[in-house]
């Protein structure tokens, strides 16, 4: 399978005249195809027991057992719909598409390692009363790799979804997720972007019963002229639903950090509580973040709030660090560390924490 | 000598004039000399200056510790040869446990002097020691450093670091103010509990007060951006009665 196969028609690219792609153009970017500049990539450290499902370009590796109550089959064609662009042609070229159904509540988390290039389409669904870790590992060392996946989560289901990214400084890297949450039910979600030439972690979710709840966390890290696009969409249509939102990112060189949250609340979605954070340090004078958070809101009795900032490391903080005898990168490095986080800080189960946290503090130390 | 000071004279970057005006001031090992002397003075660039500061324009002059020139070295290096600043006004580090970052700076220090870490255990037994002199509750050690703390706690944690770092040559900015005649005698105490004689201090205050608890060897009066009086504990008294007017001419 040759990889101009896999490049869709640049008119079929969303680009940057259209609203939701105005500071991530997918189709200039993939205009030029640079070889890849061979960085090293370390896979996420993961806990003990985890069952690991590998894809390379598109295809499944193997077929490991997989616990008591999960099925993983070939599937027919997902549907993603314009607004989802992305994910649209990823199912509509992918020669694959898979479903992993869990039917039981998982003791271990479950890891998807999603690398190389190409389009790959994954539908999960999660029986209700349900309790699952998903862990996405998303390589893509080079080229383009599109990645859609869609998310039911059924009536009380509690989903934690962990979702790393790592994409090489000539790679166009998207995934992109569409999350249904049922009645009561749950998402805890944490993504943790490293970017790419291009890269673009999309959530969109919608809840479909009332009282359901989702923390949608995350962060990301950029030196060099890397970018990260993490951009979500919640619509709140149906009554009692809760979401938390808390983005922290941190970008040095000429890196280009994006973040756009929309929290849409229609006349259905009463007694909506929802809170959207994003907050940015910028390392110098270079770097670039673009920030759009959005609320739009239809119903007259529900809580919303955003807050985005953006700013430098404290200068007096670090003076105090060094007289105190830490050396600039160290105190650089605590300062960062706990801006970051407070976005970890939801992240309950220490071992994923830890897991999530040690690629944040090698990255501290090779870029700092 | 353990400090020694000649001629100094600083400016602020991109600003004209001068903030010191070629000071000199010379500290021997194992005593306590305080700077007292009016706003605006230039006592704080005196401690800023000392300790590595960005943003200062070092126009003429030295300044050494144990004979080698400290004004060459990053701030870092000079905390590890142990030189100390109280900060007039310690700054707030949100995350970052005050235990945390005292662990990391002892041990930074100690790397860089060619030591072994402190361990974790051994870590917690010494700062819990220190934290009990300077009563400083355990609770305020596991919080973010000097986020919500009092300006007494503030000040208390500056002089639970120092009695952590045993640094050789503590400068105290204007320990005093913002705290009251209780707290006053907690750091005063913990000060003197770390008189050494291989361990100097500076301490700048604007009022006596302070030196009724923490008795300085010699006193200077600080003018104009230089040293225009020295003389015992008696100067500070002296001051304390008739004010700085009589070296307002001395400073111009």
């Amino acid at each position: 399978m040759s990889i101009s196969a896999q490049i869709p028609t640049p008119e079929a690219l969303p680009h940057r005249r259209m609203e939701a792609w105005k500071w991530s153009d997918v189709r200039a970017a993939l205009a030029k195809t640079p070889a890849p500049t061979g960085t090293a990539f370390t896979p996420l450290a993961l806990p003990d027991g985890v069952v690991t499902l590998r894809f390379l370009d598109g295809v499944l590796q193997d077929s490991p057992d997989l616990p008591h109550g999960v099925q993983f089959d070939e599937a027919g064609k997902a549907d993603f719909d314009e607004t989802l662009p992305m994910a649209a042609l990823a199912s509509t070229l992918a020669h694959h598409h898979y479903a992993l159904q869990i039917s039981a509540s998982l003791s271990a988390p479950l890891c998807l390692r999603i690398t190389g290039q190409g389009p790959i389409s994954i539908a999960v669904t999660l029986a209700p009363d349900c309790t699952a870790t998903i862990i996405e590992d998303h390589v893509c060392a080079g080229g383009f790799a599109n990645v859609a996946l869609g998310y039911d989560l059924g009536k009380g289901a509690h989903l934690k979804r962990l979702l790393y990214q790592q994409g090489d400084a000539s790679a166009v890297h998207v995934v992109t997720a569409r999350m249904a949450l049922g009645e009561a039910a749950r998402l805890d979600q944490f993504s943790l972007g490293f970017g790419a030439r291009l890269s673009r972690l999309e959530t969109r979710l919608s809840y479909q019963g009332i009282e359901a709840k989702a923390r949608l966390n995350g962060a990301y890290l950029l030196d060099d002229d890397r970018h990260s696009d993490q951009t979500f969409h919640v619509d709140h249509d149906v009554e009692d639903c809760t979401t938390r939102q808390l983005v922290r990112g941190v970008v040095k060189d000429r890196a280009n950090g994006v973040f756009q949250g929309k929290f849409y609340v229609g006349r259905g979605g009463q007694h909506t509580d929802a809170s959207m954070n994003h907050d940015a340090l910028l390392l110098n004078g270079g770097a670039c973040i673009n920030a759009k958070p959005e609320l739009e809101i239809y119903a007259d009795d529900v809580a919303c709030a955003h807050g985005n900032t953006s700013g430098a490391l404290d200068e007096h903080a670090l003076f105090y660090m060094r007289q105190r005898g830490l050396d600039e990168a160290g105190a650089k490095a605590l300062l960062i560390r706990a801006f970051l986080g407070a976005a970890f800080d939801d992240l309950k189960d220490e071992a994923l924490h830890d897991m999530m946290l040690a690629p944040v503090m090698n990255w501290l130390e090779a870029a700092l | 000598m353990m400090i020694e000071i000649k001629d100094l004279t600083v400016g602020v970057e991109g600003v004209e004039g001068n903030i010191l005006k070629g000071l000199s001031l010379n500290v021997p090992a194992g005593e306590v000399h305080a700077i007292m002397g009016p706003n605006g003075t230039g006592k704080s660039t005196l401690a800023n200056v000392l300790t590595g500061r960005d943003g200062y324009d070092i126009k003429g002059g030295s300044a050494s510790f144990e004979g080698e020139d400290l004004l060459s070295l990053e701030p870092e290096e000079r905390a590890a040869k142990g030189i100390f600043l109280s900060f007039q006004y310690p700054v707030e580090i949100p995350g970052v446990p005050a235990m945390t970052f005292l662990r990391a700076s002892l041990n930074a220090q100690r790397k860089r002097r060619g030591q072994e870490d402190l361990s974790a255990p051994d870590f917690l037994k010494l700062a819990r020691e220190k934290a009990k002199l300077l009563k400083v509750k355990a609770d305020m050690l596991k919080r973010p450093l000097n986020v919500g703390f009092s300006g007494g706690e503030k000040k208390r944690m500056e002089i639970l670091q120092m009695a952590v770092l045993e640094p050789r040559f503590a400068i105290l900015d204007e320990t005093d103010s913002g705290l009251d005649i209780d707290a006053l005698k907690v750091v005063a105490e913990g000060v003197n509990a770390l008189r050494a004689p291989d361990r100097s201090m500076l301490v700048i205050t604007h009022y006596q007060r302070l030196l009724d608890y923490i008795k300085p060897d010699v006193v200077h009066v600080m003018a104009g951006g230089k040293i225009v009086d020295s003389g015992g504990p008696e100067l500070a008294l002296k001051l304390e009665a008739e004010g700085y007017d009589a070296y307002e001419g001395a400073a111009a």
